[in-house]
């Protein structure tokens, strides 16, 4: 593969870094990552994924787009109230890159699709809003040994890392899921746009370091980012020896069978 | 002992008056452990959450030294919201 003329100078910002160049940038042409959740994180990551020429990104949302998600939710509209979320984002992926391709999921993930989702694709990011998601893409990732690029906010608060590559997994740092009724919504606590803003422009930054193999990733290390006061904390997270995730016992992550996910095509 | 406790989320409703990671200061017993400072801070050992000494995941078995900062943290769900 070259690069046309076109894609030097779209991509021009990038390919002047040393850890990109063209090699680097026919790299992330020919990456795929799927991007679960298309809200308040997945707006900014799948925007700076597109816009950094990532050739294919795949959405999975199952959810349309209501008024109350546009303090937050960058990819979509005003006009766009009411339009499932993968097509109002597709929509705005295009138009900003249509040099990739954007495949869209219209759907929430599940015990039955993950692992054809998760298999179609490079990496994956974690930008969506509850457990049992969370812990489906997890085992998931686990079984295709594959990048789990997570993020999670909370008020000004908020949580990154990356999963996988030999560090711990989702379930070495929380082995179960919370209590329901010790987990309030975002509709319940509140958040400010900027919040899962920053949270996922480092996921993507992530993503990126992943499919260029640059620099150190988060893998092993979870920042704590405290909006209010600004601060960031890092924190070494180690593999636990008891999860199903370590070497060996992989299988111990039951397999799900798969029953399909409507991949739209209209928009 | 002086230890440094820090709490993230939704684990602050358990000690009035906490702030999101600013730093508590408690006057506790010589050889504490995680789960007794647990206990003093009145947060319920069936809450889900991490424990971090210094930096490091710790177990409820650790035993505190003066001056350690504890950092405790529960997931957080939201995201897509």
């Amino acid at each position: 593969m070259t690069l046309s003329e076109e894609q030097v100078l779209r991509y021009s910002r990038n390919i002047v870094l040393d850890q990109v160049g063209k090699r680097g940038q026919i790299r992330l042409l020919n990456s795929s990552v799927l991007v679960v959740g298309t809200g308040g994180l997945g707006s900014p990551v799948s925007y700076y994924l597109a816009a950094a020429g990532v050739g294919r990104i795949g959405l999975v949302d199952g959810d349309v787009v209501d008024l109350s998600n546009l303090q937050r939710q960058i990819l979509h509209s005003t006009r766009d109230i009411g339009r499932q979320k993968v097509f109002s984002a597709r929509e705005k992926l295009l138009a900003l890159n249509p040099d990739i391709t954007v495949s869209v999921h219209q759907c929430m993930l599940s015990e039955e699709n993950a692992d054809a989702l998760v298999g179609e694709y490079d990496v994956v990011v974690d930008a969506t809003d509850n457990f049992a998601a969370r812990y489906i893409m997890n085992d998931a990732c686990v079984r295709a040994g594959k990048y789990m690029v997570h993020g999670s906010i909370f008020r000004f608060e908020g949580q990154v890392t990356v999963f996988g590559g030999g560090g711990p997994c989702y379930r070495c740092i929380y082995p179960a899921a919370p209590p329901p009724d010790l987990m309030p919504t975002c509709a319940q606590v509140g958040v400010l746009g900027a919040v899962p803003g920053v949270i996922g422009s480092i996921q993507a930054l992530e993503v990126l370091k992943i499919l260029l193999d640059a620099g150190r990733t988060l893998s092993g290390r979870l920042i704590l980012f405290n909006g209010l006061s600004m601060e960031f904390m890092e924190v070494e997270v180690q593999p636990d020896p008891g999860c199903p995730c370590r070497e060996g016992t992989r299988d111990a992550v039951a397999r799900p069978t798969y029953n399909g996910c409507q991949k739209g095509n209209r928009g | 002992m002086k230890i440094v406790v820090r709490l993230y989320a939704t684990l602050r409703q358990f000690v009035p008056g906490s702030r999101t990671g600013e730093p508590l200061t408690i006057e506790a017993k010589d050889h504490l452990t995680v789960s007794e400072l647990l206990e003093h801070l009145g947060i319920p050992a069936d809450v889900t959450k991490v424990v971090f000494v210094n930096g490091k995941q710790r177990e409820r078995d650790h035993v505190l030294q003066d001056g350690d900062e504890v950092a405790m943290f529960p997931p957080i769900a939201g995201g897509s919201c």
